[in-house]
């Protein structure tokens, strides 16, 4: 019971806030608009509140998931428009329901997710040379290993489910790709343009790079909003 | 390209590029108008730090709050930073709309440590704007400076356009105000220095002139302007209630060192703890009313979020309705499931009571700060803490299921000797065999206690700003010491400050304003953020002795302090220098001196603003 999905937008400069920044800002956000969250039991209780799929610093998204549980009922309207005027600028609630409970959490529903990435300028490589990297039997990408420093090689090929161009032309190149996300595989674009950049001799553009998420799906590619519809 | 597209591309390149960004909760925005006063609060360490500083929370307000001006932040950028901005040839901007600091009108920087006089520097550097007073032209902003370190100001002197002594939030508005009529006459620069130079609490260095005698003291301060007092009188707000704390403090997107609500309990002490700067310069006492902390405290939940509550000041448990208080707010953080955290709480009964009630699930250790290891030192320093209150406080502690407890001490104090080392070793011994007495359960494996020693550094405007700072080499054979005789101690952990770092802050503190240059050359080979331990570079500071031909001893050994008149004579703090006298002449005679609430001991503030405090019990 009082157990709701929040769907969210992250954009502009706040995008630089990490995972962490973002659990404090909604929990202080809930508190803000008098939205009482529901707290596990136990020695040192936590209000019961997760996201979905944690975004890497630095990405936008115009899909982000929330769920949480409260502390009693409310209109799924209200709770959205609390949240909203509690939020700081840039992250922006776009709809909110009420989803069933017990259930799986979202965290775990989580399969893959949907990235727009933009080389912003004319100087960049060609939609057709993105196609044909991709195209090969095996992508090598350098994934950093979890709690070091250390780079290790993985096979990014089973992890791309899709690739498409968007557009190529003088005000840039966008590309739209689904790859795995969640906790047994998971794929984050940038390991992925790095390496794509790096076989073209374009890694200096690297930085200038903006990844977008626009939306997260489950195994069978529904997006998280509507499996529960 | 847009400054703030440019400082975008530099963002992926930083560690934690969230400090630059701005738009946080409640911060200020404003359509900019010909005729209003653009005003850059600057902090001259990290973002994590400076937003931890209560002070720009009430300046911010304070400034945003006058339709005419519009304060923005500037922090210094970290290391990584600043070379972004270098090697993009780009100025240091302000958060609110990444404006180069240089287009301000007035940038004010909050002094709270001497060892971040070089971030000054090298913060006016990335602005570009000169560095000395004496170069600036009509179109570069006015550099202020405030906090306690305005206090003394004489070693920093030279970089300064003036400075706000004492409580800044009101004599600011009358600043502003000034600037803005300054602004319409189309007047020169010193002009508007020469209008403020006249209000209190505004120092205008460029309008004193030191003259030293051969053994290069001050002699003399020459006034050089009509309009310039011959002595600056702080300012003091004097009613906390009049005046409108922040409600709607502005919430960092980031996790900053204190991430909390913050209410100001108290400004001032009345103990007279001689070595304490603070404990002299903010007097007289002033107290916040209960109601309006109440009200502060459901305000500041309602715009922040917050779900922890601290409150401020320099001794928690003298706050005069405490008891009352601490229940009324145990109470309402239950109901809004906010905890509360109360620090420098005397440890009575009644605090345990408190301590108990907020932090039922996380015991976050108990500190007590006795800072000398002998009731006679203590007598010398006036802390009045015993060590009854100190083994009767740990009993208890250990009773009610505290385990970590922390001691402060300081070193070098006038008058110290081996027997006030073996003090602390004492005290500490004492508690660990309380420790093993009073648990029983097995928890006394776990206890554990912390001993935390700093440096004594002298510092002006208190009873010890005549004597002398122990050399670094002697500071050092004393952690030694200590460090021998604690390890032998289980479950002890030591800490011990820099002995260098404590060399270069007490020559800053009681430094004259030959020391200008010796901050500018050490900046200029490098020194910044001297207040990090892994950042500092003593080689650095003792290359720029030697390049300027000053000798550090001079300041340390108390020499600085014998001419006619001491350098920092022309600030007034309001407690006198005879005050300051007996009560070094008590400190060598070991005799304390009361708490003042318990009598007025003559300080001296009472003389130019009323004292809530002479006779209150
Ligand atoms: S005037 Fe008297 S009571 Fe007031 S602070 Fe000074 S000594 Fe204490």
């Amino acid at each position: 019971m009082n157990r709701y999905l929040i769907k969210f937008t992250k954009q502009g400069l706040v995008r630089y806030t990490s995972h962490l920044d973002m659990m404090r800002l909604f929990q202080r956000a809930f508190k803000r608009g008098n939205i009482r969250l529901a707290y596990s039991s136990g020695f040192s209780p936590h209000p019961k509140i997760s996201f979905a799929h944690p975004l890497s610093l630095g990405f936008t998204s115009s899909s982000e998931y929330l769920e949480i549980v409260c502390a009693e009922a409310g209109e799924p309207s209200a709770i959205q428009e609390a949240l909203n005027r509690s939020l700081p600028h840039g992250i922006h609630s776009t709809r909110c329901k009420e989803i069933p409970e017990p259930g799986k959490t979202m965290a775990s529903l989580v399969r893959w997710a949907s990235y727009r990435i933009t080389l912003p300028g004319a100087d960049h490589p060609g939609g057709q040379q993105f196609l044909e990297y991709i195209d090969q039997p095996v992508l090598i990408g350098k994934k950093r290993k979890k709690g070091s420093k250390e780079l290790v090689d993985v096979d990014m090929k089973p992890l791309i489910h899709n690739a498409t161009v968007v557009s190529d032309d003088a005000s840039g190149l966008s590309l739209d790709v689904i790859v795995s996300a969640g906790s047994s595989a998971n794929l984050n674009p940038e390991v992925l343009l790095q390496s794509f950049l790096d076989s073209v001799k374009r890694g200096e553009l690297f930085p200038v790079v903006q990844f977008e998420r626009t939306e997260l799906h489950d195994e069978t590619m529904i997006s998280l909003w509507n499996i529960f519809s | 390209m847009t400054l703030n597209k440019q400082l975008e591309l530099l963002l992926p390149k930083v560690e934690k590029p969230a400090r630059y960004i701005g738009g946080e909760l409640n911060t200020v925005s404003k359509v900019t108008e010909e005729g209003m006063t653009r005003f850059g609060f600057a902090f001259p360490d990290t973002y994590e730090l400076g937003m931890s500083y209560l002070g720009l929370q009430i300046l911010y307000k304070s400034l945003n709050d006058m339709d005419s001006v519009f304060c923005e932040r500037i922090f210094a950028p970290a290391l990584d930073m600043e070379r972004e901005l270098r090697s993009a040839g780009l100025p240091l901007f302000t958060l609110e709309t990444k404006t180069p600091a240089n287009e301000l009108d007035l940038l004010g920087f909050t002094l709270q440590y001497e060892l971040s006089y070089t971030n000054v520097l090298n913060m006016l550097d990335l602005s570009r704007i000169p560095l000395r007073s004496c170069d600036r032209g009509e179109t570069d902003p006015f550099i202020l400076g405030g906090g306690p370190c305005a206090f003394n100001p004489e070693p920093v002197a030279d970089f300064f356009d003036f400075f706000l002594i004492g409580d800044g939030e009101e004599s600011i508005r009358q600043v502003c105000e000034l600037h803005q009529q300054w602004k319409r006459s189309k007047a020169d620069r010193n002009v508007f220095l020469s209008t403020i130079s006249s209000l209190p609490g505004v120092y205008v260095p460029g309008f004193y002139q030191p003259m030293y005698d051969e053994k290069c003291t001050v002699s003399e301060i020459k006034v050089l302007n009509d309009s310039a007092p011959a002595r600056v009188t702080k300012s003091v707000l004097s009613d906390l209630n009049s005046f409108d704390f922040p409600e709607a403090p502005i919430v960092p997107l980031i996790e900053v060192v204190h991430d909390r609500s913050v209410i100001e309990l108290f400004r001032g002490c009345t103990r007279g703890c001689r070595f304490c700067q603070a404990g002299m310069i903010y007097r007289p006492v002033r107290e916040r009313s209960k109601e309006s902390i109440l009200a502060l405290a459901d305000a500041q939940l309602k715009s922040s979020g917050y779900d922890e509550l601290s409150l401020l000041s320099l001794s928690t448990s003298d706050y005069s309705c405490f008891e009352p208080l601490a229940l009324e707010l145990v109470a309402w953080g239950r109901e809004n499931n906010v905890s509360l955290s109360l620090p420098s709480l005397r440890l009575d009964s009644f605090s345990f009571q408190v301590l108990q009630e907020i932090q039922k699930y996380k015991k976050t250790g108990l500190t007590f700060a006795p800072e000398a290891g002998t009731q006679r030192l203590r007598d010398v320093i006036n802390k009045s803490i015993t060590e009854d209150d100190i083994f009767t406080g740990v009993k208890q502690a250990i009773s009610l299921g505290w385990y970590t407890v922390k001691l402060y001490f300081m070193i070098g104090l006038p008058t110290e000797t081996k027997e006030d080392l073996d003090g602390i070793v004492n005290i500490a011994a004492e508690i660990m065999q309380l420790a093993r007495q009073g648990g029983g359960s097995g928890k006394s494996n776990r206890f554990q206690l912390s001993v935390s020693i700093s440096n004594f550094v002298p510092k002006a405007h208190t009873p010890f700003q005549w004597v002398a700072q122990d050399e670094p080499h002697v500071f050092t054979e004393k952690h030694m010491y200590l460090k021998d005789r604690l390890k032998k101690l289980r479950g002890v952990q030591y800490q011990y400050h820099g002995s260098d770092a404590s060399r270069i802050e007490a020559v800053l503190a009681r430094g004259d304003r030959r020391l200008s240059d010796v901050i500018e050359q050490a900046w200029s080979l490098g020194a910044k953020f001297d207040g990090w331990r892994e950042h500092f570079r003593y080689d650095l500071w003792l290359q720029a002795f030697d390049a300027t031909g000053i000798d550090p001893t001079f300041y340390t050994s108390g020499t600085v302090s014998t001419g006619t008149v001491l350098p920092w004579n022309v600030i007034d703090s309001g407690v006198t220098t005879d005050y300051l006298q007996a009560e070094w002449e008590s400190a060598k005679g070991e005799v304390q001196t009361q708490d003042c609430r318990l009598g007025c001991t003559g300080c001296g503030i009472n003389t130019f603003t009323t004292c809530p405090m002479e006779g209150s019990q």
